[in-house]
């Protein structure tokens, strides 16, 4: 570029994707230098799981779908793109081959910005860094929460289901005692969510904790948690 | 042996106890103490099953045992 102009288009794409929105005109010139835009059609595939990492892409338009292929060989869909939308950053960062397949569902415009001179960016540019960072840390921490919240529902429903078949009645010899390291243990889990899953019951009134007693409160109730398996 | 009443106190392993005395500091109501350089329950009555002793316990030496009932 003789005079440092960007194409409209180019300019437009490049500044509405968050983690470019602070560069000046210099850094979004090499940034276009770096980048190529392709049109695909539907049922073409963008980049494949396994293969090496090429770089980041923006949708500029279209609509495409994320999937990986299960041991099974079925097709697990992800998720699907939208225009704006940009994917494959993770790889990028971490220089993993690409995590999934991408393809489109219709005929999509799509923009590649290669590795190598968006790493050497990066370096440059402090600001594009700190982007990329808060961008990968709420990634980060919204999996987190995915990942507790997951582990404990599970869990939730496998210890309704253990209360439902050891409760006995009151009036009937008691036979069975358990510890908590042998219940957290036949849920595959520890004490510590053992611990908070059953707090979590008694906060639903399902059950109540007396002591040594864990109290069936609401059989119904329980059978409906057990009921819910991931 | 074990009674099973209704007022039950933690288990402890004497194997696994080595008399550390966490158990000791961490029960809120002093129900526990050392004999014989093991951990027992001194006091049941003052033992309201907080769990705390099981939690800190090293060796996890002290087990509560619970029952399930349906009420």
């Amino acid at each position: 570029m003789s005079n440092g102009k960007l194409p409209p288009k180019a300019h437009n794409i490049l500044k509405t994707v968050s983690y470019f929105s602070d560069l000046d005109l210099n850094a979004l010139t090499s940034l276009e230098g770096a980048a190529s835009r392709r049109i695909y059609n539907a049922e073409q595939i963008i980049l494949l799981e396994g293969d090496p990492c090429s770089g980041l892409y923006i949708l500029e338009k279209g609509w495409l779908k994320v999937s990986k292929i299960g041991i099974d060989g079925r097709e697990q869909i992800l998720k699907t793109l939208k225009s704006g939308d940009v994917f494959n950053a993770l790889s990028v960062f971490t220089d993993a081959p690409n995590q999934a397949t991408v393809t489109a569902l219709e005929s999509s415009t799509i923009w590649l910005i290669q590795r190598d001179p968006l790493l050497k960016l990066i370096e440059e540019y402090p600001s594009l860094a700190n982007h990329v960072i808060g961008e990968l840390a709420g990634k980060v921490q919204y999996l987190i929460r995915m990942v507790e919240d997951l582990s404990l529902r599970s869990v939730e429903a496998r210890l309704a289901r253990l209360l439902l078949e050891q409760a006995q009645d009151a009036s009937v010899q008691r036979q069975r005692w358990a510890t908590q390291a042998e219940m957290s243990s036949r849920l595959g889990t520890v004490p510590d969510v053992l611990n908070r899953a059953l707090r979590k019951l008694a906060e639903k009134k399902m059950i109540r904790v007396e002591r040594h007693q864990i109290q069936i409160l609401d059989k119904e109730g329980l059978k409906t948690v057990a009921q819910t398996i991931e | 042996m074990t009674h099973f009443n209704n007022r039950p106190v933690p288990l402890i392993d004497l194997q696994k106890c080595d008399g550390c005395r966490l158990c000791v500091h961490a029960c809120p109501t002093k129900a526990l103490d050392l004999r014989n350089g093991k951990a027992f329950i001194a006091n049941s009555l003052a033992c309201e099953y907080s769990g705390l002793c099981e939690a800190v316990c090293p060796t996890q030496a002290i087990s509560r045992l619970f029952e399930i009932i349906t009420k």
